[in-house]
């Protein structure tokens, strides 16, 4: 289990992360999600072993790791583009760690056929680094870090340099490959997609701080404030003085700003939401369609399902249904 | 009939394989091999060709006599195995004693450190005899430091080191803040310790740059003269010492063209060694902006390494120095400017025959000219070389890298029998002085270049191919913005080792032209308090041009790949 | 302009030449070498044949030739020595600088079949042997080498020119002696007494033209068959082997303005006015001397190469250099004392220095049938 408290680091100076608080079981993929300089690669860094805390307790199994170095915390650790060896073959990379932890001989060789069998490098253990293609780069990288069966694996983007197409069957090639193993994982990414397909549990890092965390399905459902709606990607994030203004629905409690879910809204004579379409995208299942509402507010996107789907110029009146109205704390940026 | 029918399936075959030969590939570099190879015949191999051939036979056939007696005599041999292990043991100590200050200067950021990586190169240029005059007063008989090192292997191995410090620092140094920081990480997550990280990944990554160093210092000491002669006391003899007393003191050529066999085989010897080391594998490096190596040092690990290697660098570099600083200002009535006042009064001394200021123009201009010329030739042969890998390009490789390894009397008194026709009799012109810098400096323009070539990707190239560039375009487009930098700083060694005017360009008879170092030697052959205090201060003027030249070298030192 | 500045260079010869002539006081010396140096700066790089300045002394040479003078480092530096002589007969000389005395003559000697240049000059006695023998210069006997006297001209047959003779002599720091209360070493054969342990700094005569000259002096003292023995003596008294003068001189030796450790060096006769010419500030008196039963004599020559187009103006070069304008100007300048025994030396030069009444001298011949014997068994003796 690792366990962070009251983490504090710095980055040439710069605090890049304040009084953290995070704990991992094990067993568990955790996402660090969040723009970059939010302080998630100076996290992982720290808890490698690369970077020193500030400040704070980084422990494993209740075993503080400040006095442990790097080589001897046995965490696997995958960048971004890869960081593999050139001079050695794809098989030496795999081996490299093995070495280290000096295994015998036909264990090395047996453990790094093992490991190309899982990550489906099989007949590629002569190649040089040099001779393959992106996807298999980091195929080799990901043998690499779980040949030692490290305690913690930890990625720092390692999908980053990738193409969408090839991110999503790695993600997903990716999240099998960790839950066969059951290894323990901390994952860093600054896609939300990514995230939400791989992790149990994501934490989303604003300035070195902890914005907020829960299952990919508590924070979809669920976004805390602003930052977070904003960085998953929600629409339609509308301050909660604007939304009183134009009579729409503002939940009770504390809250800045209030977002309305594109898909909860509805048509309906008597509806909070006025406004003329503006425009309309063909998505598939559903339109997307831009309202421009007669109040002082801006734009609103509206997916819709219904028939007939509205044409531009016509004045919609809508609604939308209780679940879809989350509010949000934070102000704009 | 068998036999005609398989002939004729035979040259059919041959044809066909002609046909795949990219006949118009190896034109082109044929054409733009042709002028470093045009240089270095002309320069290099005939005279030196002469002057051996002159020696080994004197009249038309051979005589293997002197050469029969080089192999026997007790005491020749003795000379040429001090030659080998001192230069061998030199390399060794000064990448052993740079390494760190790379590492250092290449992943630290701190204030005052172009300044530092600009003066560290001062010493490459100053002329051994000033350099013995510190380095006696510091450790020779009733030194400052109160031990007499001179005539010891220490104080050669010091002076070699000191020269040297520069050529790793940059090599290796430019090499290694460009090396991607993670793959060492990488390594030690996998659960190696720092040394081993070290020697498993950074050192095997670093041994291109490692190799050319080794090899630029390694052939530096073999043909070391004036730190033997000074510091070496008269007891140490290398080869080119050796051939310097053969042949310009005792006229003796057939023994001194044997000695100069030996000298070339061995340094032809060190050279197949070197690339067959570099061939072992050859690794396309992905190179990373230095702004994402360099670190500000925080920890206090950190810093203490910083300050043991800034240690180092003073204690070795930078106390030598500052005792000709000082020399240059004692005068009788304290210290003072006295002898800089001199030296901008044309009428303080005969013996410089021209002012200072003249002396120095003659200096920068001929520094300029060689810089300009060595970029040229050097910045064709680093494209060859650099571009494809094979045993052509090697040999190619080993025999530039020649004029650094042959002793400067064989040159200097080639150039004398060999140049002396039509318009090639260059004995007079005044252009053989930049012509004999060029090709010492050439060395160092080819292996600060090649490796920033070799790492320049294929796919650049031949995307630019697709998208209709000739070979031509594509090394204009794509190679030459990449290597100009790396060129500039090959010129800026260029100039330096121009300004200095070491190796083979003291042994050059020519015309009466007045330079920094000849009017430092000329001010050092006389008597008098004056002569002394004015060549130390010709010799700080000397360090301070050298060290503005590199400054302006480090100003083009931009963050992004490709620069040294 | 550059016209004008020629003009000005003579003329101050000309004033310095004759102030010299007239008082030779102490001061006169560095006057003169400031305004020489000063105004031929301009003419000092040897740009190639410009029009001669035939308008500027008359009698006008009508002459445009470009005379090639090769020589040594040490003369290459006091080039301007030689501006007086294009001025008065409009012939240009261009010096090439060819390394050292024996670096001087071993280039001549390979470049025989296509020479350097016109006119050779900077090799002294010891590499007379070898200038003669390998057939490098053509004889000429000048109507002003008259003057020389017979056994400093060495050579009858005129193929070569003495032009200048100095000494190599020890000299000694007399400040030191004075402090340690130690007389002054007399002989030869005193510097291997106890005393003088690890007092004396000599140059490897395989290297340095001065550190040949005192080997030799040590042959011609001692003999073929004892001189081996004395330097086995200097060496059991921890003699100083360096590779140069300048080494040596700067370095090694307590006397001149380093302050080195060794109160003896082997050095030149014409050191100690040098001293004074180059002090700093202005001194009376030098406090280095100069030991004179280690004197070795050294003849400078000139000559004519073969082969050259101009053997007239080469001729004329000659005849220039013995005569009484160039003569005078060589103590102060070059530090070497003129052939011609009637030429004025100035004061400051000879109360200074010291003519040895018998120097040391070997037969030229023995010492080209030697050298590298004596060189190897000097090596063996000495650095073994």
């Amino acid at each position: 289990m690792l366990e962070i408290s009251g983490l504090k680091a710095c980055y040439e100076d710069v605090v890049a992360i304040h009084h953290l608080d995070l704990t991992i079981e094990k067993g568990e993929i955790v996402c660090l999600l969040g723009p970059s300089g939010c302080g998630k690669s100076t996290l992982l860094r720290v808890v490698a072993g690369l970077e020193k805390a500030a400040a704070g307790v980084v422990s494993w199994d209740d075993e503080d790791l400040a006095r442990v170095r790097v080589h001897s915390r046995g965490f696997g650790l995958m960048f971004q583009d890869y960081a593999l060896f050139p001079h050695r073959t794809v098989e030496a990379n795999i081996a490299f760690g093995l070495e280290m932890h000096r295994r015998p001989k036909p264990e090395i060789a047996a453990r790094v056929s093992e490991v190309m069998a899982i990550v489906g490098l099989e007949g590629y253990g002569d190649r040089t680094i040099g001779q393959l293609s992106g996807g298999q780069q980091q195929r080799v990288a990901l043998a690499r870090a779980i040949a030692p069966s490290p305690k913690l694996l930890m990625f720092d983007e390692p999908l980053g340099a990738l193409d969408r197409n090839m991110r999503e069957r790695l993600v997903i090639e990716l999240h099998d490959i960790l839950t066969t193993l059951g290894t323990t994982a901390l994952y860093v990414t600054h896609d939300q997609e990514e995230a939400f397909a791989l992790a149990d549990r994501v934490v989303l890092m604003r300035d070195g701080r902890i914005e907020q965390m829960g299952s990919p399905a508590e924070l979809w459902a669920r976004p805390r404030t602003r930052f977070a709606a904003e960085f998953l990607g929600f629409r339609n994030i509308i301050d909660v003085q604007t939304a009183k203004e134009c009579g729409w629905p503002v939940p009770e409690g504390e809250t800045d700003a209030v977002v309305y879910r594109p898909d909860g809204f509805e048509e309906s004579e008597t509806g909070a939401f006025k406004g003329v379409v503006v425009s309309r995208t063909y998505r598939g299942d559903h339109f997307v369609v831009r309202i421009s509402p007669t109040d002082p507010a801006p734009d609103l996107l509206i997916h819709v399902r219904w028939q007939p789907v509205p044409e531009l110029g016509q004045e919609l009146r809508l609604t939308i249904d209780a679940e879809s109205v989350i509010p949000v704390v934070g102000n704009a940026e | 009939m068998t036999t005609a029918t398989v002939g004729k399936h035979d040259r059919h075959r041959l044809v066909e394989k002609l046909k795949t030969v990219n006949w118009k590939g190896i034109a082109g570099g044929l054409a733009v091999a042709a002028i470093p190879l045009a240089f270095i015949s002309i320069f290099f191999l005939y005279p030196v060709g002469s002057i051996v051939w002159r020696g080994l036979a004197p009249d038309g056939t051979i005589d293997i006599g002197p050469i029969k007696r080089v192999v026997t005599d007790p005491d020749l041999r003795q000379i040429a195995w001090f030659t080998l292990w001192q230069a061998a043991v030199s390399t060794v100590a000064t990448l052993l004693i740079a390494m760190p200050g790379a590492y250092v200067l290449s992943h630290y950021k701190f204030r005052g450190r172009s300044l530092i990586r600009a003066a560290v190169t001062i010493p490459l240029i100053l002329p051994t005899v000033v350099v013995g005059v510190a380095f006696l007063s510091l450790a020779g008989p009733g030194g400052a430091m109160g031990v007499n090192l001179k005539g010891t292997i220490w104080i050669i191995l010091i002076a070699h080191m000191f020269y040297n410090y520069a050529v790793v620092v940059r090599t290796v140094g430019g090499l290694w803040g460009h090396l991607d920081p993670r793959l060492e990480e990488a390594a030690r997550a996998l659960g190696a310790n720092r040394f081993q990280a070290f020697r498993r990944v950074t050192l095997p990554l670093l041994r291109p740059a490692i190799g050319a160093a080794a090899s630029i210092v390694f052939l530096f000491s073999f043909t070391s003269f004036g730190v033997i002669l000074i510091l070496g006391g008269a007891r140490r003899v290398t080869l080119e010492v050796e051939i310097y007393r053969q042949t310009a003191e005792l006229l003796n050529l057939p023994v001194a063209a044997a000695l100069a066999v030996t000298q070339l085989l061995g340094v032809f010897l060190i050279l197949t060694l070197y690339s067959r080391y570099q061939n072992k594998r050859s690794v396309t490096l992905n190179l990373r902006p230095s702004s994402e190596v360099e670190k500000r040092p925080v920890h206090l690990g950190q810093k203490l390494v910083l300050a043991a290697n800034l240690l180092l660098m003073a204690g070795l570099l930078f106390v030598p120095l500052a005792v000709l600083v000082k020399r240059s200002l004692t005068t009788e009535q304290g210290l003072g400017f006295g002898y800089y006042t001199r030296l901008s009064d044309p009428g303080a001394s005969s013996v410089l025959a021209v002012a200072p200021t003249e002396a120095l123009k003659n200096s920068l201009t001929f520094a300029l000219i060689a810089a300009l010329i060595a970029l040229f030739v050097g910045g064709l042969a680093a494209s060859i070389v650099g571009y494809k890998k094979s045993r052509t390009t090697q040999w190619f490789d080993a025999l530039l890298m020649l004029p650094l390894g042959t002793s400067a009397v064989t040159v200097g008194f080639g150039f004398l029998i060999a140049l002396d026709s039509g318009i090639l009799d260059l004995r007079s012109k005044t252009i053989i002085i930049p012509l004999a810098h060029a090709l010492v400096a050439l060395p160092f323009v080819i292996r600060v270049m090649v490796p920033i070539i070799q790492s320049i990707d294929n796919n650049l190239r031949e995307s630019a191919a697709v998208l209709g560039a000739s070979p031509i375009r594509v090394w204009r487009e794509i190679d030459l913005p990449i290597v100009a930098k790396a060129g500039l700083v090959g010129a800026g060694f260029a100039a330096a080792v121009s300004l200095g005017e070491f190796g083979a360009t003291a042994f050059i008879v020519r015309p009466n032209i007045t330079t920094l170092p000849v009017a430092i030697f000329r001010l050092l052959s006389r008597p008098g308090a004056v002569n002394f205090g004015m060549a130390m201060a010709m010799s700080v003027v000397l360090m301070v041009v050298t060290g503005l030249v590199m400054l302006g070298v480090e100003h083009f030192r931009a963050g992004d790949v490709g620069t040294f | 302009m550059r016209r004008n500045l020629v003009i000005l260079a003579t003329l101050a010869l000309v004033a310095a030449a004759c102030s010299s002539d007239d008082n030779g006081s102490t001061e006169s010396g560095p006057d003169q070498v400031a305004e020489t140096t000063g105004d031929t700066s301009d003419t000092g790089d040897s740009v190639p044949a410009e029009p001669p300045e035939s308008e500027v002394t008359e009698p006008a040479a009508s002459s445009d030739v470009t005379l090639t003078l090769v020589t040594n480092d040490a003369f290459s530096g006091v080039a301007y020595l030689l501006d007086p002589f294009t001025a008065e007969t409009g012939i240009e000389v261009d010096l090439i600088a060819g390394g050292d005395a024996g670096s001087l003559v071993n280039q001549a000697i390979l470049t025989k079949d296509n020479p350097l240049g016109d006119v050779i000059y900077g090799f002294d006695n010891t590499f007379l042997s070898r200038v003669l023998e390998n057939d490098i210069a053509t004889p000429y006997e000048s109507p002003a080498s008259s003057v020389i006297p017979a056994e400093i001209q060495l050579d009858p047959t005129f193929t070569v020119t003495a032009v200048d003779f100095g000494d190599v002599c020890i000299n000694y720091d007399k400040i030191w002696f004075a402090d340690n209360g130690l007389a002054v070493p007399e002989t030869l054969q005193d510097l291997i007494k106890p005393e003088y342990d690890g007092l004396l700094t000599v140059q490897n005569p395989a290297t340095s033209s001065p550190g040949m000259a005192f080997m030799l002096a040590t042959v011609s003292e001692f003999g073929e068959d004892g001189w081996l023995d004395y330097w086995s003596g200097l060496a059991d008294n921890d003699v100083d082997v360096v590779s140069g003068w300048d080494e040596a001189y700067f370095t090694s030796f307590s006397g001149a303005g380093s302050g080195g450790p060794r109160p003896l060096v082997v050095s030149y006769a014409s050191s100690p006015p040098a001293e004074i010419v180059f002090a700093e500030t202005p001194i009376d008196e030098v406090t280095t001397g100069v030991m004179e039963a280690s004197c070795f004599r050294q003849v400078e020559y000139i000559a004519i190469l073969q082969g050259t187009e101009f053997e007239a103006e080469a001729q004329s070069l000659i005849d220039w250099w013995l005569s009484d304008a160039m003569q005078a100007e060589l103590p102060l300048n070059y530090f070497v004392f003129p052939v011609n025994p009637d030429t004025a030396i100035p004061d400051v030069f000879l109360d200074n220095t010291i003519v040895p009444e018998s120097p040391h001298t070997l037969d030229p011949e023995v010492i080209a049938e030697n050298r590298e014997q004596w060189l190897d068994e000097w090596t063996s003796t000495v650095l073994r």
